[in-house]
């Protein structure tokens, strides 16, 4: 169990990580959103205890990150790296090595490894002939391999392709259903939205939002209908509580709604005729509210 | 294992197994085989220089074509004429015209190209000779007046020491030989350093520039890395000693019984060796490649991408210069120059300067007790202070120079110990 309680970090005048709190419990996952320079690297740093805070705590377990705890780190940083010119294996064995595992507790796992993420290459091949995004996967493994506790991924999804990207999904789930306690940060809010359990949004240093996914949504109210049906979009621009409506190519009209209610009226006007393929109300997608918070200026 | 000794032993390996560590390790032996096989083979090939001799005194030349040298020998030429058409033919390798006419015999050597300094010297002396016996024959000397003539004067140096009451003893003077070996001395110190230097920065800074530090950081403590990569670099740095150490002393055993060897170490009798100086030198030895090292390690941390290590390096070797230049200039013509004296007394060039200083017994051993604790206290501030700074180092990545970065990680360090 991981706890952040009213973290504040300043670089001079500068306010990165500003009274931030969340707890992540053993076997769940949280995300961390925000824009880039939002403080999400350097809330991991003050979590790793790279950098100090000036106020508050982050416990592990009930108590403050220390030494003992290394071993139960798996950490991915932002800036990706390996040793070019190092074996794939002897990489992996180093880095297990420095988390307290030894080299025969590791090495039958290597092949098992590669073979989860698909690395193409021998685990003998130097890490610079491989490719940039198989280089990845090799450092994925490297975060993962002893069996972490708590994972922290900076950005792991940067640079995957859709397909690596869900190798890693399904990753990240196993070693949450082990018990693991997980942390990452993500622009692509798909991925968020998928396997978080729990959310955070920063922006600059400041939460905006906290909470499990669904709540967030919710909250926001369902002010996006998606209709397919006869009734233009001029008609619905008539109804009281209707922002916007507009025709996609697909035929389908995407409506924003003021008020939540206007689905109702919506809705009637719509199948007055009877059968529709398509009424859909729904909350807005994260990334809406990614971009809706973004974009809202500064208190 | 401790974490500790992984790194240092990763280190360690990577680096032994190296083909540069190898190529370096090789370098010193493949240099004296290509000497010595240069010496042995040049002097079977060489040729006789053929030096042609055009003078108006017939006596004086076929008395000169008889005596022969090593380097080269006289082939009388009537004329001037025909000993150009020779050189030009390639008959000769030069000629030489002799005028001794005028009571100072004029000699004019004709060649196309240099003939080496030892053959004109040689024959610079041969007419010396003649000259110095053309006078005697002419002052009516006799050949014991003229060898008393030329006889040189003897000069001798003593050293002398002072005891306690103030009465002069005389010792014997070993800065000769004192002096050769704080030469050899600081001169693998240098070399040791600007290898060692590159090897230490290259490995830190390799690990900042791609980023493996962080992951580093967040498994084990920044102090344990620090210290194990420059006890992993110091080994490599004691295995390649260990290994000359091995060279030379099976050496030893097998060629003890040359004469060349032999005639050397005559000279280098223990006795005069062994003792304050050489313990002295030694640790000056020592502690500069650990300090520098442990300065290599803190500018190696210093630069943001693997490329730059080269000018992170260059202010150590900078330092280095200074030192082994002032040491080996002004330390032989001038041991007493203020400049020496002082400089041998301050950390990282003290290393370079302080050993030829005890070699011309120009410092007392308590001069030279001082200097050493100067360097080994400013030796454990530096390391403790780059340990410390290690940590904020590698999370800068600022584009500007070293300076900078080591500005913006100070104040990095500063605003983490408030806290």
């Amino acid at each position: 169990m991981l706890e952040v309680k009213n973290l504040v970090k300043t670089f001079g005048n500068y306010t990165a990580v500003d009274n931030m709190s969340f707890e992540i419990p053993d076997g769940k996952i949280l995300g961390l959103i925000g824009q880039n320079g939002a403080g999400k690297t350097t809330t991991f740093r003050l979590i790793l205890d790279f950098l100090t805070q000036d106020s508050g705590v982050v416990l592990w377990n009930g108590h403050q990150l220390s030494g003992k705890d290394y071993n139960d780190i798996g950490y991915l940083p932002e800036e990706r790296g390996l040793y070019p010119k190092v074996s794939i294996q002897e990489q992996l064995l180093y880095f297990a090595q420095l988390r307290g595992k030894s080299k025969k507790e590791i090495e039958p796992k290597i092949d098992e490894w590669m073979e989860k993420f698909k690395v193409k290459g021998k685990k003998t091949d130097k890490v610079k002939s491989l490719s940039k995004g198989n280089q990845q996967k090799v450092q994925l493994i490297a975060t993962l391999i002893h069996e972490p506790k708590l994972v922290i991924l900076d950005e792991p999804f940067s640079g995957l392709d859709p397909v690596n990207a869900e190798l890693l999904k399904d990753g990240i789930i196993a070693l949450k259903e082990k018990g693991s306690c997980v942390i990452f940060s993500s622009h692509n809010m798909d991925n968020v939205e998928k396997i978080c359990d729990h959310l955070v949004m920063l922006r600059s240093g400041k939460m905006v939002l906290n909470g499990k996914v669904h709540e967030i949504r919710e909250s926001f109210g369902r002010t996006k209908v998606f209709l397919e049906s006869p009734l233009p979009p001029e008609d619905i621009l008539g109804i009281n509580g209707v922002e916007s409506a507009v025709k996609r190519s697909d035929g389908v009209v995407e409506i924003t709604l003021n008020d939540p209610k206007a689905g109702e009226e919506i809705f009637a006007r719509a199948t007055q005729f009877g059968y529709i393929p398509m009424f859909n109300q729904q909350p807005p997608t994260l990334e809406e509210i990614f971009k809706m918070k973004a974009g809202e200026p500064n208190e | 294992m401790s974490k500790f000794w992984i790194i240092a032993s990763d280190v360690y390996k990577k680096n032994v197994k190296s083909v540069s560590f190898v190529v370096m390790i090789l370098v010193p032996f493949i240099v004296m085989g290509i000497i010595y096989i240069a010496g042995s083979v040049a002097g079977g090939f060489s040729e006789d220089t053929k030096v042609g001799l055009v003078s108006d005194n017939q006596e004086l030349s076929k008395q000169l074509a008889k005596s022969k040298t090593d380097d080269y020998t006289f082939k009388v030429v009537t004329s001037q004429k025909e000993a150009e058409k020779q050189l030009k033919n390639k008959e000769l390798d030069a000629f030489l015209v002799l005028d001794t006419e005028t009571e100072q015999i004029q000699g004019k050597l004709y060649a196309e190209s240099s003939l080496g300094t030892t053959t004109e010297l040689m024959m610079g002396q041969m007419l010396n000779g003649l000259q110095s016996s053309l006078n005697a024959s002419k002052l009516n000397l006799t050949p014991e007046q003229l060898t008393s003539l030329s006889q040189p004067a003897n000069f001798e140096k003593t050293k002398v020491s002072f005891d306690e009451d103030g009465k002069m003893t005389t010792g014997q003077d070993n800065t000769a030989i004192q002096s050769a070996m704080s030469f050899v001395i600081t001169i693998i110190l240098w070399v040791i350093i600007i290898t060692y230097a590159s090897i230490i920065a290259q490995e830190i800074a390799s690990e900042k520039g791609t980023r493996i530090m962080e992951v580093i950081l967040s498994s084990t403590k920044a102090q344990t890395h620090f210290y194990g990569k420059l006890t992993g670099v110091i080994l490599v740095a004691l295995t390649q000693i260990v290994i000359y150490a091995a060279a030379i002393g099976l050496g030893y055993t097998q060629l003890k019984n040359l004469d060349m060897v032999k005639g050397l170490l005559d000279g280098l009798s223990s006795a005069n060796i062994l003792g304050s100086f050489l313990y002295f030198t030694l640790a000056f030895f020592v502690l500069g490649i650990l300090v520098y090292s442990v300065l290599a390690a803190l500018c190696g941390s210093l630069v943001s991408k693997p490329e730059d290590t080269a000018k992170a390096v260059q202010p150590i070797i900078y330092i280095a210069m200074i030192g082994y230049f002032i040491g080996i200039s002004l330390g032989t013509t001038d041991p007493q120059n203020i400049v020496i004296k002082v400089s041998s007394y301050i950390p990282l060039i003290s290393s370079f300067i302080m050993p030829i200083r005890l070699a011309s017994e120009t410092v007392t051993t308590a001069g030279a007790m001082i200097s050493v604790v100067i360097l080994v206290v400013f030796g454990l501030l530096l390391t403790m202070f780059s340990a410390k700074l290690y940590k904020s180092n590698v999370l800068v990545y600022s584009e500007g120079g070293v300076l900078k970065s080591l500005k913006q990680s100070i104040s990095i360090l500063r605003n983490e110990r408030k806290k």
